[in-house]
């Protein structure tokens, strides 16, 4: 771990800074994200009209969703694997196939919302639907950031270095750490998520 | 930067740990998504803890593993932990002071309304009891008939509705000369003193409307040719029509809560104050 710093300067912690940074960034996400995750707790079961979470939630769909952000998160760490192993291929094969992954998430989530929309749930439906939206829209967002990174972690690998005689090229490993932590982030985010949000609907 | 640098980086786990973890998450998902099949309402309350811990094992696992803490400087642990508290904290305040939790620190501070919405009709009854709002012969309430399925929103949903449904079906004939003591039940019940501050109810604190106290002096001069009972009418069923300066237009139409009788029995109070 000293290792790590050296090989990217001298930092004053003895922790490369981008890495203490991305920690930091998260530290403060998880508060964005609690307080909006409060907001959607304490508003539960206090709207007015409907349509109601059981009467839009399609509970089979989201798990297949789940499913598929948590193995990404699986393929990323592969994807750091093979940067560190300095393997082209592999490389660009797992950080493409996470980024996929990220994208059938993605597409899982705006089925959802127009089905949720044609359900007669909008943003300003009641404080279910400002809540829920905001809350996984968000989430969603932070997802979409994270696709564009890896693609362009992946296209970057299309460029010449003298690494790769044949060209291609693997960015340096601490950068895909720390896209890696971010991306492990928002998949830790939906964990709570899906749980807090979906399955706790079902049970109370 | 020779492989040599980075292969030595590169602590920890190895993609058979790696793959392991991945499976756990796997079956553990699998096995928590079993409550959207299975009827689990005779153990609610273990299910739902149940989820709520697994949740915070796959939490552990992902963070200990696909991002390193376990074998990372533990200052990226502490860090990341403090976010963490900071927004669990944030969550139980804001749970206290919301929808407080008896036995706990807020739980005094409730209103009768708020009581009425996350407890239900029984409980904000017993509580305005205890806070000498009512007597224990207690007055009438707006009409649930909302099967147990439904959610306390729903149920809120039903009773509004349902009140103003019998608003609308009633002839248009005048109830009973309205009950003062009765009307200060329904100010309470509806939590108009979270807006409006009242002297003699307790409770009734906010400030986000005006003050009630010398109301009947001022009723029939804020809007010119209407009278102190019309005005007063309009600010329950249209408050939006005259707002007093200086205040945000945020009322909102409250005469479909309640019966006719009780909307006579809110104005004679409110031609107390």
């Amino acid at each position: 771990m000293a290792q790590q710093a050296q090989a990217h300067g001298h930092s004053v912690t003895g922790m490369p800074n981008k890495k203490l940074m991305m920690w930091a960034f998260l530290a403060s996400d998880c508060m964005f994200f609690g307080s909006l995750l409060s907001t959607y707790l304490l508003y539960r079961g206090r709207a007015i009209v409907g349509p109601y979470p059981l009467d839009v939630f399609d509970a089979e769909i989201t798990t297949v969703s789940t499913f598929v952000l948590l193995m990404s998160s699986f393929l990323m760490v592969l994807a750091l694997h093979a940067a560190q192993e300095r393997k082209i291929k592999p490389f660009r094969l797992f950080t493409g196939l996470t980024a996929a992954f990220g994208l059938v998430f993605l597409s899982f989530q705006v089925y959802e919302f127009n089905h949720f929309i044609n359900e007669g749930l909008k943003l300003g439906t009641s404080v279910f639907g400002s809540s829920f939206y905001v809350l996984t829209g968000t989430h969603g967002v932070h997802v979409a950031i994270g696709v564009l990174w890896l693609l362009s972690l992946l296209a970057w690998s299309y460029g010449k270095s003298p690494e790769f005689p044949e060209g291609g090229r693997i960015p340096d490993p601490l950068d895909v750490e720390v896209a890696g932590l971010y991306w492990h982030f928002v998949d830790v985010v939906w964990i709570i998520l899906f749980t807090v949000v979906y399955l706790a609907e079902y049970v109370f | 930067m020779s492989s040599d640098t980075h292969a030595a980086e590169h602590s920890g786990a190895s993609v058979r740990t790696y793959s392991w973890v991945a499976v756990f998450l796997a079956i553990v998902t699998a096995v928590e998504v079993v409550v959207l099949f299975v009827d689990v309402s005779a153990w609610k309350t273990l299910v739902l803890w149940s989820l709520y811990i697994i949740m915070a094992v796959k939490f552990a696992y992902v963070a200990a593993y696909f991002m390193h803490l376990l074998y990372d400087d533990k200052w990226y642990t502490i860090l990341f932990n403090i976010g963490l508290v900071i927004a669990l904290g944030t969550y139980v305040a804001l749970r206290l002071m919301i929808d407080p939790i008896d036995g706990l620190p807020g739980s005094k501070y409730r209103s009768v309304e708020s009581v009425e919405v996350f407890r239900g009709e029984e409980a904000a009854r017993a509580y305005a009891i205890e806070l000498g709002l009512e007597t224990a012969v207690a007055a009438e309430a707006p009409v649930p008939a909302a099967a147990d399925t439904e959610s306390p929103g729903e149920q809120l949903a039903d009773a509004q509705v349902a009140a103003a449904a019998a608003a609308v079906d009633e002839a248009p004939t005048p109830a009973a000369g309205g009950d003062p003591e009765a009307g200060a039940r329904v100010f309470t019940q509806l939590g108009c003193g979270s807006c409006h501050v009242v002297a003699d109810l307790p409770g009734a604190v906010g400030t986000i409307g005006p003050k009630l106290d010398g109301l009947a002096a001022i009723a029939g001069q804020r809007v010119p040719g209407q009278d102190a009972d019309a005005y007063l009418r309009e600010s329950i069923a249209d408050p939006n029509a005259f707002v007093v300066d200086g205040y945000m237009k945020v009322m909102p139409p409250m005469r479909g809560a309640m019966s006719d009788q009780q909307f006579e029995d809110l104005i004679a109070f409110l031609k107390t104050l």
